[in-house]
């Protein structure tokens, strides 16, 4: 399949090593240029948010949400230095990989990783609402501690296609049935 | 992105128009070999021998009714020519709007006026189709452990719409999704994947009949009907059939192998839950 990235400029935030050279060489041989600082003309943004697996909230510290947080504004942040870009010309993909718990909370979730991560769901609704208009798409890709890089970034680089461009505001999950949540 | 697809052998019900044509034409075009199964024969010759031309040898058809296991039953044996099935995507429309236009269903309608046995019909069309499909496709998949199961279902299985005469797909859609959703969680040791795609906003002749309803219902012109549900869109268009097709494709891929026991919505944006 065509994905229809072939010199697009993608930027991705990534912290973690491993996830970031994964999701570089997935985009890189979709013939993406990957940038990870701010670029003026970037067609597509990947924000990863931080997974803390395990992770429970009533162990949790206010230092703990407050950099929780840290990644609700990451988002917001390149969002907006990206969007102005996008709706000018037309076209625009924006992902971010969550943590899986945000779906359901089943045994040795992310509990934290479920907050901050529903944030960004909310936000994404209302970027779509917004942005859907001028050709920009919004989706996650949901993860937990089992899911292997590669496979993960796979899901981005789909995401960021062109034939994905009627996917608005979905979420999807690569978490081999193991959620007990219906939806 | 290479797919994987090369050589895999697939079933599309409802595969001579609209959604499942496409899903059909992304299918083979990514090296699968496909059973169009539709119940029109006419409709059925006329996709197959524009497939077949650009993809010889590697297209079948047949006239079946897919919501009884003896007519799921002689797709899967035509498929076999080709080899064992590995995707499997269930594509059997429920209620219509114009029967001349959509086959076979029960006429659409709301909980006052809908009869006992329209619920059946509808139950027989989407849920006992898709349960049929998987149930043949089970042994092969099972033997290769490998399979993708993927339904063409609505966005109504999450969010019930509440300004159209819905109350059949309202009831019914959810139960299919809850079936895959089942079967997804029991398969996957199998290598097999099981996955939803909910829409509603797809280009296809199904929606121009709704524009048609909805127009009569409130007395406006075709193009304002349009206009109305385009504006619910965020997207402000009604996708192409290309688009969904695209998703099944990546989702039955080696890529989407991790990907199962998913609702994804396909649809401009027109979702509302997280």
């Amino acid at each position: 399949m065509d994905l229809g990235l072939h010199d697009r400029v993608v930027l991705l935030e990534c912290a973690d090593e491993t996830d970031r050279q994964a999701c570089a060489g997935v985009l890189s041989t979709e013939g993406a240029r990957v940038v990870t600082s701010e670029h003026r003309d970037v067609d597509a943004a990947v924000v990863y948010l931080p997974l803390v697996p395990a992770s429970s909230l009533l162990e949790a510290g206010l230092a703990d949400l407050r950099r929780d947080w840290l990644g609700l504004e990451a988002v917001v942040t390149t969002f907006q230095s990206v969007l102005p870009g996008m709706t000018s010309r037309g076209w625009g993909r924006l992902v971010t990989v969550l943590s899986g718990s945000v779906k359901s909370l089943d045994d040795e979730s992310d509990e934290r990783g479920a907050v901050v991560g529903l944030a960004v769901l909310g936000l994404h609704k209302a970027v779509v609402a917004d942005v859907a208009r001028y050709g920009i798409t919004t989706n996650a890709v949901l993860r937990d501690d089992h899911s292997d890089p590669t496979e993960v970034a796979e899901a981005v680089a789909f995401l960021m296609s062109e034939p994905a461009g009627y996917l608005q505001g979905v979420t999807l999950a690569l978490d081999g049935a193991r959620r007990s949540s219906v939806f | 992105m290479e797919l994987g697809l090369d050589g895999r052998v697939a079933i599309v019900s409802g595969g001579s128009r609209g959604i499942g044509f496409a899903i059909a034409t992304a299918l083979l075009a990514e090296g699968a070999s496909v059973v169009l199964a539709a119940r029109r024969q006419e409709d059925l010759d006329r996709a197959r021998s524009a497939l077949d031309t650009a993809h010889p040898g590697r297209v079948a058809a047949i006239s079946a009714d897919m919501t009884d296991p003896s007519g799921v039953a002689e797709a899967v044996d035509l498929a076999h020519a080709f080899g064992p099935v590995g995707i499997a995507v269930s594509n059997v429309i429920g209620h219509v709007i114009d029967k001349s236009k959509e086959g076979d269903g029960p006429p659409a309608g709301t909980f006052v006026t809908s009869e006992l046995s329209d619920y059946r019909h509808e139950f027989s069309q989407l849920a006992v189709s898709a349960w049929a499909l998987a149930g043949a496709v089970l042994p092969d998949m099972r033997a290769q452990q490998w399979g993708r199961l993927v339904n063409i279902g609505s966005g109504v299985a999450r969010e019930p719409t509440k300004d159209l005469p819905h109350v059949l797909p309202n009831t019914v859609r959810p139960a299919v999704a809850g079936l895959y959703r089942v079967l997804a969680r029991r398969l996957a040791p199998d290598g097999i994947t099981v996955n939803s795609i909910l829409t509603g906003s797809i280009l296809t002749e199904r929606n121009r009949s709704y524009w048609e309803w909805l127009a009569q219902e409130r007395g406006t012109t075709v193009e304002q009907a349009r206009s109305v549900m385009t504006d619910m869109i965020p997207a402000r268009r009604m996708g192409e059939p290309a688009e969904l097709a695209a998703v099944v494709a990546f989702l039955a891929s080696e890529r989407g192998r991790a990907i199962t026991g998913q609702s994804i919505p396909v649809d401009g944006g027109i979702n509302r839950h997280l």
